[in-house]
């Protein structure tokens, strides 16, 4: 039975970027149609079939993994391609309960799965549909030969694509309690918690988060019912803190469970049912403990903790610890209502370092929308503010978590909050006196911001990292009084990079990053960061559980040295006084060792030229400064004969962009003449390779240049030819295939795929 | 921990196998490096010795070495190569232009008497040399007979040589050997199946018939019973060859008591000629030989592999490889297991290997991307180590 055949053909306008997609999957599958299936107004879905290689006396553990796996890629038709598509299994027996690495789905709904640690949009952002499927076919490799726990000898938790709010305790004390079997009453499987509920108006239902601690026994619980009782009616109602009792439950003999949840449950009635599987009957414990005066009248936590064969990732047992809070509404007879609506919430770690942060006061009067406010944004946001600057815009989608205390601008009372309203509204309380409607917090991705909100300021500063906003800055236009700027902080802290683009968005965002690592040949501080990059582990550590918090380790004073100097770059150059119409690249160095040092380069970037490809294939070619001049010098100089060499820059597939920074001339073993041009090859190989070595693998060779002394302003059938061998031997990078003609007056692109 | 697999390069018509074990032991079986394969500048063919190199060890001195190179016999498309990339000679004068040259010390060499009878290429000739040196070493006990790059064991029987004095260096069919360069292994062994004494006396010998035979074993854990994947190498034997193994594992019961003819892999012996199945030319000898078909009855599971290490098949050619032979093997293990070395991953024009994981349900093959990675992309030294011609006419 396939989930597809529920679903009918897709009759609706497929925007362009999903028809590219599907071009590619097409490509890729080596198939000629494809059906396109309508799932549901927001999502179509392309059935295709994956291969899988299997052991050839079946799959690891008997896993139902078979030959020829049906699948539908999800695409969302809104919002591809920041949000990454999503591999469906199109069997609705796929084995759902035996494999990780899969979301929670309803019993009746096809499993989706999970290809990456980590965030998939942001993953993807930086991968092309070759990539994505790679991904899913190796997914199903893994799974049927018992490599889909990349973690070898340890569990990978169940996967949640949703949960609402979270629930903090430290893991090594719940498992102690369960180790330790100190239980509510002797002869019990659960124990009671004392905890803190964090008022959370951002949740749906104004749902808390929790954050639990100690263990309490019946012989005291009446006590500490009482003081949570007295503090309750103590506190002023607009607290955000209140004590509570959350209660964890686990299975009294200990067994041992294996399979994954694929529907958790959504209401009481369910939730006894989950429960009653793993032989725990949460209705007895509930009453057992109304029995000792616990009043069910508000959200109830529940940690329900489950015994895996193995040592679970990241954490130091084998409990996989599921959390529920209830919400106890109505009571018949005094029994819970079967209808009580359940949640799912996510475990963090508590943090408890304390934060310190020196600001300084000074008026700043340009308006800035900051796009990403975590450690770095957050810092130069709150210069910005501390200084008086009235009129801020913050876009984040992200919700602040306690891992963020180590490095943010925001405390712990912010912790489950969106970080944009938080900053907004810590920004708005210091100027409580006078209400500001200038400062405006968007919790939304930032593809989903409307034009009318982003021409409310003339500047725009990203600091998100993000490869994906680095796309949609590339891809999107903005008015040309807006000035755009970039900040990031890369090998682990030690290299501060500030892009400001030039006016009319010449030089580029992406001109100036792609510029930096060019920049790596003959700077010291890039050198040893792309070397970094390039040689570091593709996987990162995970903080707490679950897809999405990947983290790095970078100290919280090096992030506010160059938020610091950012900050001021930013203010300074808020009227472009130096730059004028040039882009700027800009490198802060910190050496933490021993006695710390800072240093400083610069650039001022003048225009690229820029050039679209003069076959219309939709890739467009970016020359740094200088480079024209150059080549046309060259075309005169061997005139009458031709000359050429090969293009040294980067090339980027999801914004169709060739930038290029130097040109290699004619190797000493060419040819030419007046009609043709020869190129050849002597000590041109080592010299491509050694600039790949030295930028970490991401600058090279990006196409042919040769002259046409002639005024051809067309490729030859000669030229022709040779992209033709060209192209056959780039798409093994993959690359396209680039011939840039120089005439005596004109540089002509042509660039194929 | 590493897995043991199984790599079987693109060689077009030849052989070249790596066996690598889950403590980075290497066994390479025959070679067959072009000097045209290096470079990547064949787009047809893929480098076979920068592969090499990547996966084999190296010591502490940086000098590459696989633990055991096993040639099953001396023809050219089974050595290819082994002259220009293989240090021969006394390995303590290995030195630092034999290193720059990228050169593979053999740690331990398995020697079939049958190469010392008569030899037909340069690479058979160095091989057969080599190997005489280290003989002569143990002949004379030196005491360095024993290290590393002087080791050497001698598989079946003598033909005209006489290698009698040397008899505990020497392996016969029948036997299992568990023991490669000088360490002992528990979970990976070697059956050997041939040559036969009759063979190499026979006055209507050739390399072919007298090819070592053997299959590599490997078990999940060192007591396992059952042995996870079976691994059949078989050179260029024929079907003579087939029916003597058939018929004295079957005497001796080694087929029961060492499971010594199952299979989950079987390289098709001759790169997937008709001289497995009967005599040549095919169309005068049509039916297979029972005994062939037999043994191919041996494979176990329902996906075992049939690896045909040759060109492209097309009906038109003459064999090697054989039309014919491919349908007698595929009606044995169905299309999606009969995986062609040029024709089974293909990456632009260029043949890839095929490479088997040892799982403990036998060997799966392994996933290859293939895509390059990211978004953005630059190239290397591909395009600009290319002559580009160009102009206006």
């Amino acid at each position: 039975m396939l989930f597809s055949n529920r679903l009918v053909q897709y009759n609706g306008i497929i925007p362009l970027q999903i028809k590219d997609a599907i071009a590619e999957i097409k490509q890729y599958y080596n198939i000629c149609k494809l059906k396109v299936l309508a799932i549901d107004d927001q999502f179509i879905g392309i059935p295709v079939v994956v291969e899988v290689s299997i052991p050839t006396m079946g799959t690891i553990a008997e896993i139902d993994i078979r030959p020829k796996e049906p699948i539908i890629i999800r695409f969302n038709l809104k919002l591809y391609p920041e949000y990454a598509p999503l591999v469906l299994s199109d069997r609705l027996d796929f084995p759902k309960n035996k494999l990780s690495h899969l979301y929670a789905s309803h019993k009746e709904d096809p499993a989706k799965l999970c290809l990456v640690r980590g965030n998939v949009n942001e993953w993807f952002a930086g991968k092309r549909i070759e990539n994505f499927l790679d991904a899913t076919t190796e997914w199903f490799y893994k799974a049927a030969n018992g490599k889909l726990n990349d973690d070898g000898d340890e569990f990978d938790p169940l996967r949640l694509d949703s949960y609402t709010g979270y629930h903090s305790y430290r893991y090594n004390r719940m498992k102690g309690i369960i180790e330790d079997n100190v239980s509510f009453l002797p002869g019990h499987s659960f124990a009671c918690l004392i905890s803190m509920r964090y008022a959370n108006s951002d949740q749906i239902e104004k749902l808390p988060n929790f954050k639990s601690e100690m263990p309490v026994q019946a012989a005291s619980i009446d006590l500490v019912l009482q003081a949570i009782k007295k503090a309750e009616s103590s506190l002023p109602p607009e607290s955000k803190v209140i004590p509570d009792i959350a209660i964890l439950v686990w299975q009294g003999e200990h067994k041992i469970f294996e399979n994954y949840e694929t529907e958790l449950p959504r209401n009481y009635r369910s939730l006894k049912n989950y429960f009653h599987q793993y032989s725990i009957e949460i209705d007895t414990i509930l009453q057992t403990l109304k029995q000792h005066k616990y009043v069910f009248d508000k959200h109830t936590p529940i940690i329900h903790a489950i015994k895996r064969p193995k040592k679970m990732i990241g954490f130091d047992g084998p409990y996989e610890f599921i959390n529920f809070v209830v919400k106890i509404t109505t009571q018949k007879k005094g029994k819970i209502d079967d209808s009580c609506k359940v949640w799912n919430q996510d475990h963090i770690e508590p943090f408890s370092s304390d934060l310190a942060q020196i600001l300084t006061n000074e008026d700043r009067n340009s308006s800035t929308l900051f796009i990403g406010a975590g450690s770095l944004g957050s810092k130069i946001i709150m210069h910005d503010a501390r200084s008086g600057k009235s009129t801020i815009g913050i876009c984040d989608d992200d919700n602040f978590l306690q891992h963020n205390l180590a490095r943010h601008t925001l405390y712990a009372d912010s912790v489950g909050r969106n970080k944009a309203n938080a900053i907004i509204e810590e920004i708005k309380q210091m100027y409580e006196t006078e209400p500001r409607k200038t400062l405006n917090a968007y919790p939304v991705s930032v593809s989903l911001l409307s034009d009318q909100k982003i021409i409310l300021y003339n500047w725009i500063l990203d600091s998100t990292a993000s490869l994906n906003v680095q796309n949609w800055f590339v891809l999107k236009s903005f008015p040309a009084e807006i000035n755009v700027a970039r900040c990031e902080v890369v090998d682990k802290g030690n290299v501060g990079l500030l892009y400001i683009e030039g006016r009319n968005r010449n030089p580029r965002i992406d001109d100036l990053i792609n510029l930096a690592y060019y920049r790596a040949l003959n700077n010291r501080s890039l050198a040893k960061w792309r070397h970094t990059d390039a040689t570091k582990e593709p996987d990162t550590l995970n903080i707490g559980l679950g897809c999405s918090s990947i983290s790095t380790v970078v100290s919280d004073d090096s992030i506010s040295q160059h938020a610091a100097i950012f900050s001021r770059l930013l203010h300074n150059e808020k009227d472009r006084a130096t730059l004028k119409e040039n882009g700027l690249l800009f490198i802060h160095s910190i050496n933490t060792i021993g006695i710390p040092e800072t240093n400083t380069k610069f650039e001022v970037v003048p225009v690229f030229d820029v050039y679209p490809c003069r076959e219309g294939s939709g890739w467009e070619l970016r020359l740094i400064n200088g480079l024209r001049q150059r080549l046309l010098k060259q075309c005169k100089k061997h005139k009458p004969n031709e000359t050429g060499g090969i293009l040294i820059g980067i090339c980027n597939y999801k914004t169709k962009t060739i930038h290029v920074f130097d040109t290699i001339q004619a190797p000493s073993d060419s040819k030419s003449c007046a009609t043709s041009f020869i190129r050849g090859i002597a000590g041109l190989p080592q010299k491509v390779d050694q600039i790949k070595d030295s930028t970490g693998g991401l600058i090279g060779y990006v196409g042919e240049w040769h002259t046409h002394p002639t005024q051809l302003e067309a490729l030859s059938e000669r030229d022709k030819q040779t992209v033709e061998e060209l192209r056959s031997i780039n798409q093994k990078v993959p690359l396209p295939t680039l011939s840039l003609i120089v005439t005596n007056t004109d540089l002509l692109p042509f660039i194929f795929n | 921990m590493t897995k043991n697999t199984i790599k079987y390069y693109p060689v077009c018509n030849g052989d070249q196998s790596l066996i690598t074990l889950a403590d980075n032991s290497t066994l390479l079986i025959d070679c067959n490096i072009r000097e045209s394969s290096k470079g990547g500048y064949d787009e047809e063919l893929y480098d076979v010795h920068k592969d090499l190199l990547e996966s084999i060890q190296k010591d502490q001195d940086g000098v590459p070495y696989v633990d055991v190179f096993i040639l099953t016999h001396g023809d050219q498309d089974h050595c290819r190569g082994f002259k220009a990339n293989f240090y021969q000679g006394d390995p303590k004068n290995y030195s630092k232009t034999d290193k720059k040259n990228n050169l593979i010390r053999i740690d331990a060499m398995w020697f079939s008497p049958m190469i010392a009878e008569k030899h037909t290429n340069d690479d058979e000739s160095a091989y057969q040399k080599e190997a005489e040196r280290r003989l002569g070493l143990h002949r004379k006990k030196d005491l360095s007979k024993d290290n590393p790059g002087n080791r050497i064991r001698i598989i079946g029987y003598d033909g005209n040589n006489d290698y009698k004095d040397l008899n505990h260096l020497r392996s016969i069919p029948g036997d299992v050997v568990s023991r490669f360069n000088d360490k002992n292994q528990e979970t990976f062994s070697i059956f050997i199946h041939s040559p036969f004494k009759e063979h190499l006396t026979s006055a209507t010998k050739d390399k072919n018939s007298t090819s070592i035979v053997f299959q590599a074993r490997f078990k999940e854990r060192k007591n396992d019973f059952q042995h996870s994947t079976l691994a059949m190498f078989g050179g260029d034997s024929d079907h003579y060859s087939w029916d003597t193994i058939l018929s004295k594992t079957k005497k001796y019961g080694k087929d029961k008591s060492e499971d010594a003819l199952q299979w989950d892999i079987f390289l098709s012996p001759h790169h997937c000629s008709w001289s497995f199945f009967n005599d040549r030319p095919q169309e005068e000898h049509v039916d297979p030989k029972k005994t062939s078909l037999e043994v191919l009855n041996y494979k176990r599971g329902e996906s075992a592999k049939l690896i045909a290490s040759c060109r492209k098949i097309v009906a038109e050619k003459p064999n090697p490889p054989h039309d014919a032979a491919k349908k007698e093997y595929v009606s044995k293990v169905g299309a999606s297991n009969f995986l062609n070395t040029s024709t089974n991953e293909v990456k632009g024009n260029t043949p890839q290997p095929i490479i088997f994981e040892i799982t403990s349900k036998g060997p799966s093959k392994v996933f290859k991307s293939r895509s390059a990675g990211a978004i953005t992309s630059a190239g290397g030294a591909g395009a600009s180590g290319t002559i580009i011609k160009q102009g206006t006419k």
